[in-house]
């Protein structure tokens, strides 16, 4: 089979959906909601099985793809192609497979929503958008899709229109991502305007000619400088890392599958492959930048974590949590382990899918429908098979032994260690504790009974499972949360499995087993565990100067250390509305307009004086007419004479 | 007689047809609308029939009909040609004659002198954009002022529309009066008319070629309008009905931009490396000071009027970029002139629709009306993410080539003007979330949502903001070899 072909029918298929739902469902069928789901998951199905195909084939299919242009003009062509590399091949099963699992729990999720058809039709959109950032060939066209993919989430987040907050979060995560998008706007018109003064008819809009392009020095080491910390803002709109991480944790107000979705295979992991697919290729031009992602990344996964540790919604933890772990992302790919990245990348992808679809589950079966922590409680008796998934999710994500997120976050670590970054390392264990800990606390507070939380809290006695449609996803997912880590890059030969099939495949550095390391984040993440236990279960008085400490540091923390404030109160509304916008509307309306106003009426006003001379009286005539002449008269002596 | 004849006549006739004393007032729409389509489907064939590998004048016609009046210097031909720029001009034209008429379908008050009127812009627009001898070119753009003084000052919707309508034409025809002083030097220095002709730097003239180029720049400033010359668009647009703003902010604007590449541009190619940094600065502050004014606004109209602003600045950016012998630029500021049309006649339109269903215009009035208007919303969403420039809408390529040109120019300038993208999304999502997001209000529960005659004729709009978007080489082909001239 055409290998150009079932790429872009893998991408062309949620397309196809999307335009299916949207013009045909939506138009011509609207009394049969389920014909939506049907389509779009069907869609992803066919191009999770092409996916499949590729990935199996890899090795046997012919990777050079032609490209079409779409612009084509003196001094720039456009043209949309496929770049096909291991790691496109990766994402497409990753993004394919969750997203499958999301519409299918979303078909149960939203079961009763009125604007069901809608719903499914953004799904689709969202998939081929995010299949589409994966296969772009070109930087442009890149950009495209990863624009686009910001209008999805965009749509999606604010799927409930009629609340005021998911409005308001759908704003902020658009904007917000845009300001990281305008630096990768910049690297790309820095590309350009390299090539146009260049001779060669190679393309470096190309992704590939582009990283051998910088290798060769084509570039100039400012212009390299510019694109690599473009491209590094956009990455950091996209997957929420620190300063521009704000948009995140709002934009739980969507659906929950939809936070599922954007928290595990699209939007924010677009940023973590935009930088895997272009710095591991120029990262020894940029030692300096490298630094500074893994310093970015490291740092966002501290702050991120400790927000998380202080929260009371579960969606809101677990998108702090997504912050934290889309930083160790960030940090592998700065010291260089960008193969342990995408490693991470896949695992957080299902169990962190896990972790917010059975959030969904928790606030669908309790009657007030909420996610708060405070309104839940003892839900083991009353819900047992999401105890258990979110006890596997949990496992995983604090990396414990054998979990898949285990196997993920250790490849990172112990890269971390033999790359001798020591300091980054240290953060990421930190984080990694404090990981354990707030994933414990929500088990404990939402499922075991805490004395603590018991004052005046009834325990929600009408709490039920969910329905089937919305656990087959679930137990899919948690077999991956427990599995796949081992499963797909085991660290030795297990008979059937050869050891480090993921990184020899999509080609990144395979490193040697540590074991000491091993035992100490297992370690790590089980003490985060007992000590959750320990302190709702045996409450130990804290010494009050101690506590009032605490209490301040807990402030500042909760606040999100005022950093959604002085965005938005200082620094939009004060700054650039009431500084700014009403200096230059004041301008526009007292001085411009005002000037043009005061100019018509002066000469409305002239000519009303003028006016009065011409009264129609012949003396005022005759007057006139004498003074002229005499003028005249006068004129005539001084100059002729 | 040639096609382009054909297309300034066919709106004429339409126009005499709907005033005709025995035609019925309920008749004349109708005349308005078959005229208009006779005339869009003039227009595409022109747009489909245009060989696009050509970079001549194409359809020419010349005579010298107007002989008495030719008094020595001044030659007035009937000259008219288009080349790839006027062409998609013309096509825009086409494009936005068929909603404007369709949106004034409930018009009750004179609807005859209405509709005549407006096939009367029309008509002036098609001479303008069509003629190549440049005092009839100034014939028509002087015509087309008097339809839209009327449309403004008679069905306007504001209390202060004699305000605007005086203002409107005290403005643009103190700009004409810097058009006609240049053409008059033009003829006096013993040049043609013919606009086809550049004049190079070799060539004697009164004054010096590039201070003639500034006048007419001065003229076209107006219409674009250039900072801070812009004060009349805002008053004109938010007491125009909603055709006539239509009209404004999708063709009249672009009879600036129009002019400025044809005359200031194109006919004195030597003196663009002198203003290109006024063209530059002044498109920065157009772009970012229309962008900061227009978050402060809290009316509809005047919203999207001062947002036009804002975007009348890329083209000045674009058109900067010639400076660098690239054409990339320019390309994008024309398309941008295309693009602008098509998404800003859809935002009045559809505004026209919110103000006439739900009787006012005032942002924090409105509300949650997506839940009434569905189709409005969608059509509001897609011209608002187009407006902001979102990728699969025509407003993105046209943005990123004035963006690709602008930076071979002067890349601070360019890297500043980016903020301006922020900008745009901040207020066209806070504009399109506080009107038509929100708790649904319950003044609102009785308004309907568009009808499939507004359907249509917003989506005649939107279809080309996405097949550019999606294809954009179907414009990009025509500008091409034009642009490359210059």
């Amino acid at each position: 089979m055409n290998t150009e072909l079932i790429i872009w029918s893998i991408f062309g298929l949620p397309l196809a959906s999307f335009i299916i739902i949207s013009l045909g469902i939506r138009g011509f069928v609207p009394n049969r909601p389920l014909l939506a789901p049907i389509c779009s998951i069907g869609t992803s199905v066919l191009s999770f099985i092409l996916s499949l195909y590729i990935l199996v084939q890899y090795s046997s299919i012919d990777t050079n793809i032609s490209s079409h242009s779409i612009i084509n003009m003196s001094g720039l062509t456009l043209s949309f192609g496929i770049l096909l590399n291991p790691l496109t091949v990766v994402m497409l099963v990753v993004v394919t497979v969750v997203s499958i699992l999301v519409q299918f729990y979303s078909v149960g999720y939203m079961r009763k929503d009125p604007s069901f058809i809608r719903y499914f039709a953004y799904l689709s959109l969202f998939t081929a958008c995010m299949l589409g950032i994966v296969i772009s060939s070109n930087l442009i066209q890149l950009f495209i899709f990863w624009e686009l993919v910001g209008l999805c989430s965009y749509l999606l987040i604010g799927f409930w229109h009629y609340k005021p907050s998911a409005s308001y979060a759908a704003k902020k995560a658009f904007i917000v991502t845009r300001i990281g998008d305008i630096g990768f706007l910049i690297a790309i018109l820095v590309v350009v305007s390299v090539q146009t003064n260049l001779e060669n008819s190679n393309n470096i809009l190309d992704l590939p000619n582009l990283i051998t392009a910088i290798s060769n020095g084509v570039f100039s080491s400012n212009q390299i400088t510019i694109i690599s910390l473009g491209l590094l803002a956009g990455a950091i709109g996209k997957s929420a890392q620190f300063p521009l991480h704000v948009w995140l944790p709002d934009a739980m107000e969507g659906p929950t599958p939809v936070s599922a979705l954007i928290h595990a295979a699209t939007m924010v992991a677009a940023g973590v492959f935009l930088i895997a697919r272009f710095f591991p290729g120029i990262h020894s031009s940029i030692p300096d930048i490298m630094f500074l992602i893994a310093c970015i990344g490291s740092f966002t996964a501290l702050i991120s974590a400790l927000m998380a540790l202080v929260m009371n919604d579960i969606k809101r933890i677990l998108a702090y949590s997504t912050i934290s772990q889309l930083g160790f992302m960030f940090a592998a790919v700065g010291f260089g382990a960008w193969g342990a990245a995408i490693f991470h990348l896949v695992t957080h992808a299902f169990f962190k899918a896990l972790l917010f679809l059975l959030s969904g589950n928790i606030s669908h079966g309790i009657p007030t429908h909420s996610f708060d922590l405070r309104n839940m409680g003892q839900l083991r008796t009353k819900m047992p098979f999401t105890f258990i998934a979110m006890l596997c999710g949990a496992c995983s994500l604090a990396g414990i032994f054998p979990f898949s997120g285990f196997w993920s976050k250790d490849e990172i670590l112990a890269e971390a260690l033999s790359n001798q970054q020591y300091l980054i390392f240290g953060v990421l264990l930190i984080t990694t504790f404090i990981t354990s800990i707030y994933i414990f606390r929500i088990i404990h507070l939402a499922f075991l009974n805490p004395k603590k939380q018991m004052k005046g809290q009834q325990v929600p006695e009408k709490a039920h499972e969910a329905n089937w449609i919305m656990n087959i996803p679930i137990l899919l997912l948690s077999i991956a949360a427990i599995g796949i880590g081992v499963i797909i890059n085991s660290p030795i030969d297990l008979g059937l499995i050869n050891a480090h099939m993921f990184s020899s495949f999509i080609g990144a550095h395979v490193h040697d087993l540590n074991i000491q390391l091993m035992i100490i984040s297992t370690i790590i993440g089980i003490s985060g565990f007992i000590i959750t236990f320990w302190y709702y279960n045996y409450p130990i008085s804290i010494p009050s100067v101690l506590k009032n400490y605490l209490l301040k540091i807990n402030n500042v923390i909760t606040n999100k250390y005022y950093i959604d404030i002085i965005y938005e109160k200082y620094f939009m509304m004060k700054f650039i509305y009431s500084f700014l916008a009403n200096f230059l509307h004041k301008i526009d309306e007292k001085l411009i307009d005002n000037t043009v106003n005061q100019i018509g009426a002066t000469v409305k006003n002239s000519s009303h004086i003028i006016k009065q001379i011409q009264n129609g009286q012949m003396q005022v005539y005759a007057g006139f007419t004498s003074i002229g002449v005499l003028i005249f008269f006068v004129m005539f002596i001084i100059f002729i004479r | 007689m040639g096609i382009l004849t054909l297309l300034i006549l066919t709106p004429l006739i339409g126009a005499l047809l709907a005033i005709l004393p025995f035609t019925k007032n309920n008749y004349a729409k109708y005349i308005a609308v078959i005229t208009s389509i006779i005339v869009c489907i003039l227009t595409f064939l022109v747009f489909v029939s245009f060989d696009s590998s050509d970079k001549t004048q194409q359809f020419q016609l010349q005579e010298n009909i107007i002989n008495a009046f030719s008094v020595a210097p001044l030659n007035l031909n009937y000259h008219l040609g288009v080349d790839g720029i006027s062409c998609i001009m013309i096509l825009l034209t086409g494009i936005l004659g068929i909603p404007s008429v369709l949106v004034s379908w409930n018009i009750t008050n004179k609807p005859k002198q209405y509709f005549f009127w407006l096939l009367i812009l029309q008509s002036s627009l098609f001479g303008v954009f069509s003629s190549l001898n440049m005092l009839l070119f100034f014939i028509f753009w002087e015509i087309e002022l008097i339809p839209m003084f009327f449309l403004i000052s008679m069905w306007g919707s504001g209390l202060r529309r004699h305000y605007s309508a005086m203002k409107f034409l005290i403005f643009t025809f103190g700009g004409s009066a810097f058009i006609l002083i240049g053409l008059l030097v033009l003829a006096f220095s013993g040049h043609s008319l013919d606009m086809s002709e550049p004049i190079y730097k070799t060539t004697q003239t009164l004054i010096p070629l590039s201070a003639l180029c500034l006048i007419f720049f001065l003229g076209f400033a107006v219409k674009l309008p250039v900072w801070p010359l812009h004060t009349w668009l805002p008053d004109a647009h938010s007491d125009a009905p909603t055709a006539g703003s239509m009209m404004l902010a999708g063709i009249l604007l672009k009879l600036g931009g129009y002019g400025l590449l044809r005359i200031c541009i194109g006919l004195f190619p030597d003196t663009i490396d002198t203003w290109a940094l006024l063209f530059f600065i002044l498109g920065l502050i157009n772009l970012l000071y229309g962008a900061f004014v227009t978050m402060r606004q809290t009316d509809l109209k005047r919203l999207i009027a001062y947002s036009s602003i804002s975007h009348m600045g890329y083209v000045l950016i674009g058109f900067s970029s010639i400076a660098t012998n690239s054409s990339i630029g320019a390309t994008g500021a024309t398309l941008q002139m295309f693009t602008h049309g098509t998404i800003t006649g859809l935002l009045f339109l559809l505004v026209g629709l919110v103000y006439e269903k739900a009787k006012t215009r005032s942002i924090s009035e409105l509300g949650g009306l997506v839940k009434r208007m569905p189709r409005i919303t969608s059509l509001f969403m897609l011209a608002g993410l187009a407006s902001l420039g979102l990728p699969g809408t025509s407003g993105f390529v046209s943005e990123l080539l004035v963006f690709i040109g602008a930076f071979n120019y002067m890349k601070i300038g360019t890297i500043i003007a980016t903020i301006a993208i922020i900008l745009t999304t901040g207020y066209m999502l806070w504009m399109i979330h506080k009107t038509m997001f929100g708790p649904p209000m319950e003044r609102f529960d009785k308004i309907n949502d568009a009808t499939d005659r507004e359907l249509i004729a917003a989506s005649i709009l939107g279809i080309p903001i996405l097949v550019i978007g999606i294809y954009p080489q179907i414009i990009i082909e025509y500008l091409d070899l034009s642009l490359a001239l210059f």
